[in-house]
């Protein structure tokens, strides 16, 4: 089944030189159960391309289009009882209580109001809804592991408050002790020892910050996990362990995940499906083994080729070469033919469409008939 | 090769680094220390590059640091090409002449003599400075924001009057910028460090280290600020630059498959300590050290087909360098343990040719003999 849906998306970010095209016409899809990783070199749009998905895109920046279909964005809608922002909740909590029987809007109310907002059908395309309403499917059905475990968290909070607050302000009626002894569940899920959750972040160690923050992701049972560089900041052997126990999270809880990292070897010890971007198009995408093995973009296989490895033989490093264009101007045609090894007269002129391919596609003249 | 090319060797190298707690503690001697590097030994060659791995804190950066005389040792002794380098330092240049000035006013030495000692002596520490540089690890950060490319590479020729006319400087700046690969040179002389990409000022920090022409050159994590596709550039050009130069080379990092890439020798660090030295297929391919086995498990394989499914062999992560473990400081994770080895502190020990290992039981573990 598929959960999430991309389709076309666009994300620029005005500067005064002109707009950066960060995401320009990305798809994918991402199944119930599946973990997706997402790789390429710093600047090419992978974070940008997941705060899309997330709506957190801050200005100058903004998403001129495509679509993000999430499965459950009507059902989320017809649970959303206007009343969701905490501090709000607080000062009409009154009302709620004479009224005593649930707030929830009828199937009419939620037309009325897709049809005020000049949406016919009822979507499920995120970038549809208010900023409210996303509110709800933010770190409640869709939930980010945030990148640098070392400054992602409060320090002057204590580590298991600060999952509390995730829990709380998704179920504002939750009872505190509940919450914490859920918050209490979830450490020891990650492997995290009880007695540290009232600690300060200070007081842990780097690899377990990195579990706390994946906690506090997973708190809420989302459907989605989007991890951003998650390992990137730790060393070797916590690396590996943080990793498997990702792995093992992510099968006990059947996420979805979509890991992004520069580093292509994590993604071969995790991921599924892998798609590859480059300044801002996704190249290549397909099944893991597929792409691995038999690479059709010429930048899949250098960067493949350009990773060391402590296995089998010693092989030569390849070297790419050339710079990463700079997005106010990309190169016209491929945006990588400046640096492509296999260019031909064609790929300055015309940018490539995509060709679908072994169950994904790849962006690339080569293919194309 | 013979003793006569070796041109770095440190003796039991140790630097402490006093944590300044309470007055009460420092009076009664109950002052604390980290013990950053505790007792390191290795010899460095002509044209060889010597690999220091190990995870974040293990004293591999204070190495560097130590042998470059940019911090003192606490105790221990460094030679360069034979000659103990605190002889080099600028505080014996200080107390030299001091002395020498002392014994003048006594009307022990005539005032000529005095200068001729002081000129002994910088020209001395000149000559070490000349004949040892460092990359280092952040080019957005070690390069000064206010000198272009010609002044930066242009400032240790200066610093050491080797050439005093401007033109014959611009040319020899010129030819270094080609060896590092920024083509065409002259394009990029007049540029702030501001204009260029991450790849393009590391290669200009790598110039103004190999520009001297010196016999011994420290890299501190060199590429780990760089993305994977400018990496491989930047590696290769160091390797040239050493091999054709025949410079001693220290090549500090995290990485191990990095390590194998460009090293010839390895040593592998744990807290303060080196554990495990040698070749670097003969250490890659069969490690004797648990936790050098550990290490080379951790980091993830480029290839789908090959994931890791067993458990890493140790758990936890690095306890602190103030309380060091007694006896083996690696017993408290490794899985071969036995009451020995939380008495006896191994030393580094000969187990084949110039493989050495510092572990009580390797010849068990390993089946040798």
């Amino acid at each position: 089944m598929v959960l999430l849906d991309v389709k076309n998306l666009r994300t620029y970010f005005d500067t005064k030189l002109g707009s950066v095209k960060a995401v320009d016409d990305v798809s994918f899809q991402l199944k119930r159960g599946e973990v997706l990783g997402l790789a390429g070199e710093s600047g090419c749009g992978k974070t940008t391309t997941c705060l899309s998905i997330m709506r957190m895109i801050e200005s100058p920046g903004r998403i001129l289009g495509g679509e993000i279909s999430y499965e459950f964005t009507p059902s989320v809608i017809k649970s959303y009882d206007g009343f969701y922002d905490r501090y709000l909740y607080d000062k009409v909590k009154p009302a709620r209580e004479s009224k005593k029987e649930s707030t929830l809007f009828d199937e009419a109310v939620i037309d009325n109001i897709l049809l005020k907002r000049g949406i016919k059908d009822r979507s499920n395309n995120l970038l549809d809804l208010t900023e409210a309403e996303m509110r709800r499917i933010r770190g409640k059905h869709i939930a980010m592991i945030f990148q640098g475990a070392m400054n992602a968290l409060n320090p002057v909070h204590r580590v298991g408050n600060q999952i509390k607050e995730a829990i709380i302000i998704h179920n504002p009626d939750i009872d505190y002790k509940e919450a914490w002894s859920k918050v209490i569940n979830i450490l020891e899920t990650v492997g995290i020892d009880s007695s540290r959750a009232r600690d300060y972040p200070h007081q842990l160690s780097g690899g377990m910050k990195q579990r706390a923050l994946i906690a506090m992701a997973l708190v809420n049972n989302p459907q989605i996990v989007i991890a951003d560089e998650p390992v990137t900041a730790l060393d070797v052997i916590v690396q590996s362990q943080v990793l498997k126990a990702t792995k093992e999270l992510q099968r006990q809880f059947d996420l979805s995940m979509i890991m992004i990292t520069h580093d292509l070897s994590v993604i071969a010890e995790v991921c599924e499906t892998l798609a590859i971007m480059y300044a801002g198009r996704m190249v290549e995408y397909g099944k893991l083994r597929d792409v691995y093995k038999e690479p059709l973009h010429p930048y899949t296989e250098a960067l493949i080729s350009a990773f060391p490895s402590i296995t089998g033989p010693k092989t030569e490093l390849y070297d790419i070469g050339g710079l990463p264009p700079d997005l106010r101007n990309p190169p016209s045609g491929c945006r990588f033919h400046p640096r492509c090894s296999k260019v031909m007269p064609i790929c300055s002129k015309e940018a490539p469409r995509t060709t679908k391919i072994r169950d994904g596609y790849v962006l690339c003249h080569l293919y194309q008939d | 090769m013979s003793e006569s090319e070796v041109v770095i060797e440190t003796i039991n190298l140790k630097k402490l680094f006093p944590i300044y707690g309470t007055i009460f503690k420092t009076v009664t001697g109950g002052q604390q220390h980290v013990h950053a590097v505790d007792g390191v030994s290795f010899k460095i060659y002509k044209g060889e590059t010597f690999g220091l791995v190990g995870e974040s804190g293990c004293g591999k950066s204070t190495t560097g640091l130590l042998i470059l005389q940019l911090l003192d040792r606490t105790s221990g002794e460094i030679y360069f090409k034979g000659i103990e380098t605190s002889e080099y330092t600028r505080k014996q240049l200080l107390l030299g002449s001091i002395e020498s000035f002392g014994k003048f006013l006594i009307r022990k030495r005539k005032w000529e003599e005095v200068k001729e000692t002081y000129k002994q002596y910088s020209s001395q520490v000149k000559l070490f400075r000349k004949n040892i540089q460092i990359v280092f690890q952040n080019p957005y950060e070690s390069l000064s924001p206010r000198f272009n490319v010609l002044d930066t590479i242009a400032e240790p020729l200066r610093l050491m009057n080797i050439i005093e006319d401007e033109a014959e400087l611009e040319k020899v700046v010129i030819s270094e910028l080609e060896e590092v690969g920024l083509i065409p040179a002259t394009d990029f002389l007049d540029r702030y460090p501001h204009e260029l990409s991450g790849g393009q000022r590391q290669r200009v920090g790598v110039a103004r280290a190999f520009i001297l022409d010196p016999e011994f050159v420290v890299a501190d994590e060199p590429v780990s600020m760089l993305d994977v596709s400018i990496r491989v550039g930047v590696l290769k050009i160091m390797r040239e630059l050493t091999v054709r130069r025949g410079t001693g080379f220290l090549f500090i990092t995290h990485d191990l498959a990095l390590a194998r890439h460009m090293c010839d020798r390895i040593a592998v660090m744990y807290l303060g300590r080196i554990v495990e030295q040698g070749p670097t297929e003969e250490l890659i391919r069969k490690p004797l050290h648990p936790y050098t086995k550990a290490l080379i498990k951790a980091v993830p394989t480029a290839d789908p087909d090959a994931r890791r499914t067993e458990d890493l062999p140790i758990t936890g992560e690095v306890p602190s360098g103030i309380d060091i473990p007694m006896g083996c400081r690696f017993h408290p994770r490794c899985p071969y343990v036995v009451d020995e080895c939380k008495q006896t502190d191994p030393a580094l020990e000969q187990a084949k040719g110039n493989h050495l290992v510092a572990c009580i039981r390797f010849k068990e573990i390993n089946d040798l003999k």
